[in-house]
Protein backbone atom coordinates (compact mmCIF):
# COMPACT_ATOMS: atom_id res chain seq x y z
CA UNK A 1 0.00 0.00 0.00
CA UNK A 2 3.05 2.20 -0.10
CA UNK A 3 1.67 4.11 -3.04
CA UNK A 4 -1.29 5.34 -1.02
CA UNK A 5 0.94 6.95 1.54
CA UNK A 6 2.33 10.39 0.95
CA UNK A 7 6.11 10.14 1.15
CA UNK A 8 7.68 11.29 4.36
CA UNK A 9 9.43 14.12 2.60
CA UNK A 10 6.24 15.48 1.11
CA UNK A 11 7.09 18.90 2.50
CA UNK A 12 9.88 19.11 -0.02
CA UNK A 13 8.05 19.89 -3.26
CA UNK A 14 10.99 19.00 -5.47
CA UNK A 15 11.19 15.53 -3.96
CA UNK A 16 7.49 15.13 -4.64
CA UNK A 17 8.06 15.95 -8.27
CA UNK A 18 10.89 13.43 -8.58
CA UNK A 19 8.94 10.67 -6.84
CA UNK A 20 6.63 10.12 -9.80
CA UNK A 21 9.47 10.22 -12.28
CA UNK A 22 11.52 7.44 -10.76
CA UNK A 23 11.19 6.28 -7.15
CA UNK A 24 7.40 5.85 -7.25
CA UNK A 25 6.93 5.65 -11.01
CA UNK A 26 3.21 5.00 -11.59
CA UNK A 27 3.72 2.12 -14.02
CA UNK A 28 7.05 0.58 -13.02
CA UNK A 29 6.59 0.73 -9.24
CA UNK A 30 2.93 1.34 -8.44
CA UNK A 31 1.68 -0.73 -11.41
CA UNK A 32 -1.24 1.66 -11.86
CA UNK A 33 -2.95 2.29 -15.17
CA UNK A 34 -1.66 -0.93 -16.71
CA UNK A 35 -4.72 -1.37 -18.94
CA UNK A 36 -4.17 1.71 -21.15
CA UNK A 37 -0.43 1.14 -20.84
CA UNK A 38 -0.66 -2.22 -22.56
CA UNK A 39 -3.48 -1.33 -24.92
CA UNK A 40 -2.25 1.83 -26.61
CA UNK A 41 1.53 1.50 -26.39
CA UNK A 42 1.77 -0.24 -29.77
CA UNK A 43 3.21 2.84 -31.46
CA UNK A 44 5.24 5.72 -30.10
CA UNK A 45 2.76 8.36 -31.20
CA UNK A 46 -0.21 6.56 -29.59
CA UNK A 47 1.76 6.10 -26.38
CA UNK A 48 2.84 9.72 -26.32
CA UNK A 49 -0.69 11.00 -26.95
CA UNK A 50 -2.18 8.71 -24.31
CA UNK A 51 0.52 9.71 -21.80
CA UNK A 52 -0.02 13.40 -22.53
CA UNK A 53 -3.79 13.14 -22.20
CA UNK A 54 -3.50 11.25 -18.91
CA UNK A 55 -0.95 13.72 -17.53
CA UNK A 56 -3.17 16.63 -18.54
CA UNK A 57 -6.21 15.15 -16.77
CA UNK A 58 -4.10 14.30 -13.72
CA UNK A 59 -2.68 17.81 -13.36
CA UNK A 60 -5.95 19.62 -14.08
CA UNK A 61 -7.86 17.42 -11.61
CA UNK A 62 -5.24 17.96 -8.91
CA UNK A 63 -5.41 21.73 -9.45
CA UNK A 64 -9.19 21.69 -8.97
CA UNK A 65 -9.47 19.14 -6.18
CA UNK A 66 -6.65 20.34 -3.95
CA UNK A 67 -8.09 23.86 -3.40
CA UNK A 68 -11.56 22.38 -2.86
CA UNK A 69 -10.39 19.70 -0.44
CA UNK A 70 -11.87 21.40 2.63
CA UNK A 71 -15.12 22.33 0.92
CA UNK A 72 -16.07 18.86 -0.29
CA UNK A 73 -18.06 16.89 2.29
CA UNK A 74 -16.30 13.62 2.95
CA UNK A 75 -19.36 11.47 2.29
CA UNK A 76 -19.27 12.44 -1.39
CA UNK A 77 -15.52 12.86 -1.63
CA UNK A 78 -14.95 10.11 -4.19
CA UNK A 79 -18.09 10.96 -6.16
CA UNK A 80 -16.92 14.57 -6.44
CA UNK A 81 -13.44 13.50 -7.52
CA UNK A 82 -14.88 11.23 -10.22
CA UNK A 83 -17.11 14.05 -11.46
CA UNK A 84 -14.14 16.39 -11.78
CA UNK A 85 -11.96 13.73 -13.42
CA UNK A 86 -14.72 12.69 -15.84
CA UNK A 87 -15.25 16.30 -16.90
CA UNK A 88 -11.58 16.78 -17.71
CA UNK A 89 -11.46 13.44 -19.54
CA UNK A 90 -14.46 14.41 -21.67
CA UNK A 91 -12.93 17.77 -22.50
CA UNK A 92 -9.62 16.10 -23.36
CA UNK A 93 -11.47 13.66 -25.61
CA UNK A 94 -13.20 16.54 -27.41
CA UNK A 95 -9.92 18.41 -27.69
CA UNK A 96 -8.00 15.46 -29.15
CA UNK A 97 -10.72 14.93 -31.75
CA UNK A 98 -10.44 18.58 -32.77
CA UNK A 99 -6.64 18.42 -32.94
CA UNK A 100 -6.20 15.14 -34.83
CA UNK A 101 -9.17 13.03 -35.85
CA UNK A 102 -6.99 10.08 -36.92
CA UNK A 103 -5.21 10.01 -33.58
CA UNK A 104 -8.60 10.18 -31.88
CA UNK A 105 -9.66 7.13 -33.88
CA UNK A 106 -6.45 5.25 -33.09
CA UNK A 107 -6.87 5.78 -29.35
CA UNK A 108 -10.52 4.77 -29.63
CA UNK A 109 -12.22 3.79 -26.40
CA UNK A 110 -9.08 4.22 -24.33
CA UNK A 111 -9.30 8.00 -24.27
CA UNK A 112 -12.69 8.11 -22.47
CA UNK A 113 -11.46 5.24 -20.32
CA UNK A 114 -8.84 7.51 -18.72
CA UNK A 115 -11.69 8.25 -16.34
CA UNK A 116 -11.26 4.84 -14.72
CA UNK A 117 -7.46 4.95 -14.73
CA UNK A 118 -6.81 4.18 -11.07
CA UNK A 119 -3.66 6.28 -11.19
CA UNK A 120 -5.73 9.46 -11.32
CA UNK A 121 -8.33 8.68 -8.65
CA UNK A 122 -5.52 7.18 -6.56
CA UNK A 123 -3.43 10.36 -6.64
CA UNK A 124 -6.50 12.51 -5.92
CA UNK A 125 -7.53 10.48 -2.89
CA UNK A 126 -4.03 9.78 -1.60
CA UNK A 127 -2.41 13.09 -2.31
CA UNK A 128 -4.32 16.01 -3.83
CA UNK A 129 -7.11 15.76 -1.24
CA UNK A 130 -4.55 16.03 1.57
CA UNK A 131 -2.07 18.63 0.31
CA UNK A 132 -1.77 22.25 -0.66
CA UNK A 133 -2.35 22.99 -4.38
CA UNK A 134 1.31 23.75 -5.08
CA UNK A 135 2.54 20.43 -3.72
CA UNK A 136 -0.40 18.57 -5.25
CA UNK A 137 0.34 20.08 -8.65
CA UNK A 138 3.99 19.07 -8.42
CA UNK A 139 2.99 15.55 -7.44
CA UNK A 140 0.57 15.37 -10.40
CA UNK A 141 3.20 16.80 -12.72
CA UNK A 142 5.79 14.25 -11.60
CA UNK A 143 3.37 11.33 -11.79
CA UNK A 144 2.01 12.53 -15.14
CA UNK A 145 5.43 12.94 -16.71
CA UNK A 146 6.58 9.63 -15.20
CA UNK A 147 3.55 7.90 -16.69
CA UNK A 148 4.02 9.57 -20.06
CA UNK A 149 7.75 8.84 -20.34
CA UNK A 150 7.31 5.19 -19.37
CA UNK A 151 4.51 4.84 -21.92
CA UNK A 152 6.68 6.52 -24.55
CA UNK A 153 9.57 4.12 -23.92
CA UNK A 154 7.18 1.16 -24.19
CA UNK A 155 5.58 2.53 -27.33
CA UNK A 156 8.93 3.26 -28.96
CA UNK A 157 10.27 -0.24 -28.24
CA UNK A 158 7.11 -1.89 -29.54
CA UNK A 159 6.95 0.24 -32.68
CA UNK A 160 10.66 -0.28 -33.37
CA UNK A 161 10.38 -4.05 -33.15
CA UNK A 162 6.83 -4.41 -34.49
CA UNK A 163 6.99 -1.97 -37.39
CA UNK A 164 10.74 -1.35 -37.71
CA UNK A 165 9.85 2.33 -37.40
CA UNK A 166 9.76 5.14 -34.87
CA UNK A 167 7.01 7.79 -34.99
CA UNK A 168 6.11 6.35 -38.40
CA UNK A 169 9.64 6.84 -39.80
CA UNK A 170 11.29 3.62 -41.01
CA UNK A 171 14.44 2.91 -39.03
CA UNK A 172 15.70 -0.52 -39.95
CA UNK A 173 15.10 -0.47 -43.70
CA UNK A 174 13.20 -2.85 -45.92
CA UNK A 175 15.21 -5.95 -44.99
CA UNK A 176 13.84 -5.89 -41.45
CA UNK A 177 11.20 -8.51 -40.72
CA UNK A 178 8.76 -6.94 -38.22
CA UNK A 179 8.08 -8.80 -34.97
CA UNK A 180 4.31 -8.80 -35.26
CA UNK A 181 4.01 -10.20 -31.73
CA UNK A 182 5.23 -6.87 -30.33
CA UNK A 183 2.12 -5.14 -31.69
CA UNK A 184 -0.22 -7.72 -30.17
CA UNK A 185 -1.29 -7.64 -26.51
CA UNK A 186 1.25 -10.33 -25.67
CA UNK A 187 4.06 -8.14 -26.93
CA UNK A 188 2.86 -5.40 -24.61
CA UNK A 189 3.31 -7.71 -21.63
CA UNK A 190 6.77 -8.78 -22.83
CA UNK A 191 7.89 -5.18 -23.30
CA UNK A 192 6.49 -4.11 -19.92
CA UNK A 193 8.13 -7.08 -18.21
CA UNK A 194 11.48 -6.24 -19.79
CA UNK A 195 11.11 -2.62 -18.74
CA UNK A 196 10.27 -3.52 -15.12
CA UNK A 197 13.18 -5.96 -15.11
CA UNK A 198 15.52 -3.23 -16.31
CA UNK A 199 14.11 -0.82 -13.74
CA UNK A 200 14.61 -3.25 -10.84
CA UNK A 201 18.13 -4.02 -12.02
CA UNK A 202 18.97 -0.31 -12.05
CA UNK A 203 17.27 0.16 -8.67
CA UNK A 204 19.39 -2.60 -7.14
CA UNK A 205 22.52 -1.42 -8.87
CA UNK A 206 22.13 2.18 -7.77
CA UNK A 207 20.13 1.94 -4.55
CA UNK A 208 20.74 5.55 -3.53
CA UNK A 209 18.81 6.73 -6.57
CA UNK A 210 16.03 4.22 -6.54
CA UNK A 211 15.35 4.28 -2.81
CA UNK A 212 14.67 7.68 -1.36
CA UNK A 213 15.39 8.58 2.24
CA UNK A 214 11.99 7.25 3.23
CA UNK A 215 12.62 3.76 1.97
CA UNK A 216 16.16 3.51 3.28
CA UNK A 217 15.12 2.65 6.81
CA UNK A 218 11.68 1.47 5.87
CA UNK A 219 10.09 3.03 8.91
CA UNK A 220 9.98 6.74 8.35
CA UNK A 221 6.75 8.12 9.80
CA UNK A 222 4.25 9.53 7.39
CA UNK A 223 3.93 13.27 7.68
CA UNK A 224 0.44 14.65 7.53
CA UNK A 225 -0.33 18.23 6.70
CA UNK B 1 9.64 -3.66 4.01
CA UNK B 2 7.63 -0.88 5.50
CA UNK B 3 6.08 -1.57 8.85
CA UNK B 4 3.85 1.48 8.77
CA UNK B 5 0.14 0.98 8.61
CA UNK B 6 -1.61 3.15 6.07
CA UNK B 7 -3.69 6.00 7.38
CA UNK B 8 -7.21 5.29 6.20
CA UNK B 9 -8.79 8.22 8.01
CA UNK B 10 -10.83 10.18 5.53
CA UNK B 11 -9.91 13.72 4.73
CA UNK B 12 -12.62 16.37 4.77
CA UNK B 13 -15.47 16.53 7.21
CA UNK B 14 -19.00 15.24 7.59
CA UNK B 15 -21.65 17.59 6.30
CA UNK B 16 -25.42 17.93 6.23
CA UNK B 17 -27.37 16.24 3.44
CA UNK B 18 -28.11 19.66 1.99
CA UNK B 19 -24.39 20.44 1.76
CA UNK B 20 -23.78 17.07 0.14
CA UNK B 21 -26.52 17.76 -2.37
CA UNK B 22 -25.44 21.29 -3.24
CA UNK B 23 -21.81 20.22 -3.60
CA UNK B 24 -22.60 17.48 -6.09
CA UNK B 25 -25.08 19.58 -8.04
CA UNK B 26 -22.66 22.51 -8.09
CA UNK B 27 -19.77 20.44 -9.40
CA UNK B 28 -22.00 18.75 -11.98
CA UNK B 29 -23.35 22.10 -13.21
CA UNK B 30 -19.92 23.63 -13.65
CA UNK B 31 -18.64 20.44 -15.29
CA UNK B 32 -21.57 20.31 -17.69
CA UNK B 33 -21.11 23.93 -18.66
CA UNK B 34 -17.39 23.46 -19.27
CA UNK B 35 -17.95 20.38 -21.43
CA UNK B 36 -20.70 22.06 -23.45
CA UNK B 37 -18.42 25.02 -24.11
CA UNK B 38 -15.53 22.79 -25.20
CA UNK B 39 -17.91 20.91 -27.50
CA UNK B 40 -19.32 24.10 -29.02
CA UNK B 41 -15.92 25.60 -29.71
CA UNK B 42 -14.39 22.53 -31.34
CA UNK B 43 -17.44 21.29 -33.30
CA UNK B 44 -17.00 23.38 -36.47
CA UNK B 45 -13.37 22.26 -36.72
CA UNK B 46 -14.26 18.58 -36.26
CA UNK B 47 -17.15 18.72 -38.74
CA UNK B 48 -14.97 20.39 -41.33
CA UNK B 49 -12.25 17.75 -40.90
CA UNK B 50 -14.82 14.94 -41.10
CA UNK B 51 -16.24 16.39 -44.31
CA UNK B 52 -12.73 16.55 -45.78
CA UNK B 53 -12.08 12.92 -44.89
CA UNK B 54 -15.45 11.84 -46.31
CA UNK B 55 -14.90 13.74 -49.51
CA UNK B 56 -11.42 12.23 -49.94
CA UNK B 57 -12.79 8.73 -49.30
CA UNK B 58 -15.72 9.08 -51.73
CA UNK B 59 -13.63 10.52 -54.55
CA UNK B 60 -10.95 7.92 -53.78
CA UNK B 61 -13.18 4.96 -54.67
CA UNK B 62 -14.66 6.68 -57.73
CA UNK B 63 -11.70 7.31 -60.05
CA UNK B 64 -12.45 10.21 -62.38
CA UNK B 65 -15.09 11.78 -60.16
CA UNK B 66 -14.51 15.38 -59.15
CA UNK B 67 -17.69 16.05 -57.20
CA UNK B 68 -20.39 14.06 -55.51
CA UNK B 69 -23.88 14.29 -54.11
CA UNK B 70 -25.05 12.60 -50.91
CA UNK B 71 -28.24 10.55 -50.77
CA UNK B 72 -30.09 9.17 -47.79
CA UNK B 73 -32.48 6.24 -47.95
CA UNK B 74 -35.93 7.08 -46.66
CA UNK B 75 -38.14 4.69 -44.70
CA UNK B 76 -40.03 3.67 -47.86
CA UNK B 77 -36.82 2.78 -49.67
CA UNK B 78 -36.51 5.88 -51.84
CA UNK B 79 -33.37 7.93 -52.16
CA UNK B 80 -33.37 11.59 -51.26
CA UNK B 81 -30.60 14.09 -51.63
CA UNK B 82 -29.14 15.20 -48.34
CA UNK B 83 -26.80 18.06 -47.51
CA UNK B 84 -23.15 17.26 -48.15
CA UNK B 85 -22.27 17.74 -44.49
CA UNK B 86 -24.76 15.13 -43.35
CA UNK B 87 -23.32 12.18 -41.43
CA UNK B 88 -26.20 9.88 -42.30
CA UNK B 89 -25.74 9.47 -46.05
CA UNK B 90 -26.61 6.01 -47.39
CA UNK B 91 -24.66 6.47 -50.58
CA UNK B 92 -22.91 9.04 -52.70
CA UNK B 93 -23.18 9.63 -56.45
CA UNK B 94 -19.93 10.76 -58.05
CA UNK B 95 -19.75 12.88 -61.18
CA UNK B 96 -17.01 13.61 -63.66
CA UNK B 97 -16.11 17.18 -64.58
CA UNK B 98 -18.79 17.38 -67.27
CA UNK B 99 -21.55 16.21 -64.94
CA UNK B 100 -21.47 12.63 -66.23
CA UNK B 101 -22.36 10.04 -63.58
CA UNK B 102 -19.28 7.93 -62.78
CA UNK B 103 -20.87 5.62 -60.24
CA UNK B 104 -21.87 5.31 -56.63
CA UNK B 105 -19.75 5.22 -53.49
CA UNK B 106 -21.53 3.01 -50.97
CA UNK B 107 -20.67 2.59 -47.27
CA UNK B 108 -20.99 -0.95 -45.92
CA UNK B 109 -20.13 -2.62 -42.67
CA UNK B 110 -20.01 -6.00 -40.99
CA UNK B 111 -18.06 -8.14 -38.56
CA UNK B 112 -14.39 -8.79 -39.10
CA UNK B 113 -12.11 -11.02 -37.05
CA UNK B 114 -12.21 -8.86 -33.91
CA UNK B 115 -14.61 -6.03 -34.45
CA UNK B 116 -16.76 -4.21 -36.97
CA UNK B 117 -15.17 -3.37 -40.32
CA UNK B 118 -16.46 -0.30 -42.16
CA UNK B 119 -15.89 -0.08 -45.90
CA UNK B 120 -16.59 2.33 -48.69
CA UNK B 121 -16.69 0.94 -52.22
CA UNK B 122 -17.29 2.39 -55.64
CA UNK B 123 -19.79 0.73 -57.98
CA UNK B 124 -20.92 1.33 -61.53
CA UNK B 125 -24.38 -0.31 -61.49
CA UNK B 126 -24.86 -0.09 -65.26
CA UNK B 127 -21.83 -2.23 -66.11
CA UNK B 128 -21.68 -4.16 -62.84
CA UNK B 129 -18.08 -3.26 -62.19
CA UNK B 130 -16.49 -2.36 -58.86
CA UNK B 131 -14.54 0.88 -59.11
CA UNK B 132 -12.56 0.88 -55.89
CA UNK B 133 -12.49 -0.08 -52.23
CA UNK B 134 -11.34 1.68 -49.12
CA UNK B 135 -11.41 0.34 -45.53
CA UNK B 136 -12.60 3.20 -43.35
CA UNK B 137 -12.42 1.54 -39.98
CA UNK B 138 -11.16 -1.78 -38.68
CA UNK B 139 -9.55 -3.23 -35.59
CA UNK B 140 -8.11 -6.35 -37.15
CA UNK B 141 -4.95 -8.03 -35.86
CA UNK B 142 -1.94 -5.73 -36.37
CA UNK B 143 0.46 -7.11 -38.97
CA UNK B 144 -2.06 -9.73 -40.15
CA UNK B 145 -5.69 -8.82 -40.73
CA UNK B 146 -4.95 -5.11 -40.42
CA UNK B 147 -3.28 -5.30 -43.82
CA UNK B 148 -6.71 -5.14 -45.46
CA UNK B 149 -6.47 -1.40 -44.74
CA UNK B 150 -3.26 -0.65 -46.63
CA UNK B 151 -2.25 -3.70 -48.68
CA UNK B 152 -2.25 -2.14 -52.15
CA UNK B 153 -2.26 -5.52 -53.94
CA UNK B 154 -5.40 -6.52 -52.06
CA UNK B 155 -7.25 -3.22 -52.46
CA UNK B 156 -6.36 -2.95 -56.16
CA UNK B 157 -8.17 -6.23 -56.78
CA UNK B 158 -11.40 -4.32 -56.32
CA UNK B 159 -10.62 -1.62 -58.87
CA UNK B 160 -12.30 -2.69 -62.06
CA UNK B 161 -13.44 -6.05 -60.71
CA UNK B 162 -16.30 -7.32 -62.89
CA UNK B 163 -19.10 -8.83 -60.82
CA UNK B 164 -20.65 -12.13 -61.86
CA UNK B 165 -24.37 -12.78 -62.16
CA UNK B 166 -26.53 -15.88 -62.19
CA UNK B 167 -29.19 -16.75 -64.78
CA UNK B 168 -31.74 -14.48 -63.06
CA UNK B 169 -29.27 -11.59 -63.24
CA UNK B 170 -28.82 -11.73 -59.48
CA UNK B 171 -25.33 -10.74 -58.39
CA UNK B 172 -23.26 -13.67 -57.13
CA UNK B 173 -21.33 -13.33 -53.87
CA UNK B 174 -17.64 -12.55 -54.15
CA UNK B 175 -15.56 -15.57 -53.29
CA UNK B 176 -12.01 -15.83 -52.06
CA UNK B 177 -9.80 -17.65 -54.51
CA UNK B 178 -8.18 -20.73 -53.02
CA UNK B 179 -5.30 -20.30 -55.40
CA UNK B 180 -3.98 -17.26 -57.26
CA UNK B 181 -5.18 -16.33 -60.69
CA UNK B 182 -8.68 -17.74 -60.36
CA UNK B 183 -11.88 -17.11 -62.24
CA UNK B 184 -14.01 -13.98 -62.50
CA UNK B 185 -15.87 -12.95 -59.37
CA UNK B 186 -13.16 -14.28 -57.10
CA UNK B 187 -10.52 -12.32 -55.25
CA UNK B 188 -7.18 -13.35 -53.82
CA UNK B 189 -7.13 -13.04 -50.06
CA UNK B 190 -4.11 -11.83 -48.11
CA UNK B 191 -1.93 -14.63 -46.79
CA UNK B 192 -2.27 -14.70 -43.01
CA UNK B 193 -5.41 -12.61 -43.16
CA UNK B 194 -7.91 -15.10 -44.54
CA UNK B 195 -10.63 -14.26 -42.03
CA UNK B 196 -10.34 -10.52 -42.59
CA UNK B 197 -10.17 -10.88 -46.38
CA UNK B 198 -13.20 -13.17 -46.25
CA UNK B 199 -15.01 -10.63 -44.07
CA UNK B 200 -14.38 -7.88 -46.62
CA UNK B 201 -15.70 -10.15 -49.39
CA UNK B 202 -18.88 -11.02 -47.53
CA UNK B 203 -19.56 -7.45 -46.39
CA UNK B 204 -19.24 -6.40 -50.03
CA UNK B 205 -21.44 -9.25 -51.25
CA UNK B 206 -24.21 -8.45 -48.77
CA UNK B 207 -24.16 -4.77 -49.62
CA UNK B 208 -24.09 -5.45 -53.37
CA UNK B 209 -27.02 -7.86 -53.12
CA UNK B 210 -28.99 -5.07 -51.48
CA UNK B 211 -27.98 -2.06 -53.54
CA UNK B 212 -27.28 -3.34 -57.05
CA UNK B 213 -30.88 -4.44 -57.85
CA UNK B 214 -32.20 -1.15 -56.46
CA UNK B 215 -29.85 1.02 -58.41
CA UNK B 216 -30.52 -0.98 -61.59
CA UNK B 217 -34.28 -1.35 -61.23
CA UNK B 218 -35.06 2.30 -60.83
CA UNK B 219 -33.24 4.57 -63.20
CA UNK B 220 -35.37 7.27 -61.62
CA UNK B 221 -33.10 6.95 -58.62
CA UNK B 222 -30.21 7.98 -60.74
CA UNK B 223 -29.70 11.71 -60.67
CA UNK B 224 -30.80 13.64 -63.71
CA UNK B 225 -28.07 13.81 -66.29
CA UNK B 226 -28.17 17.57 -66.39
CA UNK B 227 -26.39 17.88 -63.10
CA UNK B 228 -23.97 20.75 -62.73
Amino acid sequence: MAELLPPADSNAPAAQFHAGLWRQNPILVQALGICPTLAVSNTAINALAMGLATALVLIASALVISPLRDLIPRQVRLASFVLVIASFVTMTDILVEAIDIDLHRALGAFLPLIVVNCLILGRMEAFAARHRPRVAALDALGMGIGFMLTLLVLGSVRELLGHGALFGMPVFGAAFEPWVIMLLPGGGFFALAALVLGYRWLALRFPEQAAGPRDADGAAPAVRP
Amino acid sequence: MSTRTPDFSLPGRDASPLRVYTTLVGIALIAGLAIALAHEFTRPLVNERRAQLRSAAVLGVLPGAVEFRSYVETADGRLQTTPADSDSASLFAGFAAGGRLIGFAIPAQGMGYQDRIRLLYGLDPATGVLLGLSVLESRETPGLGARIVDDADFLNLFSGLALTFDAQAQVLPLRLATRPGAAAGTIDGITGATVSSQAVASILSDSLAYWLPRLRAEPALLPESGHG
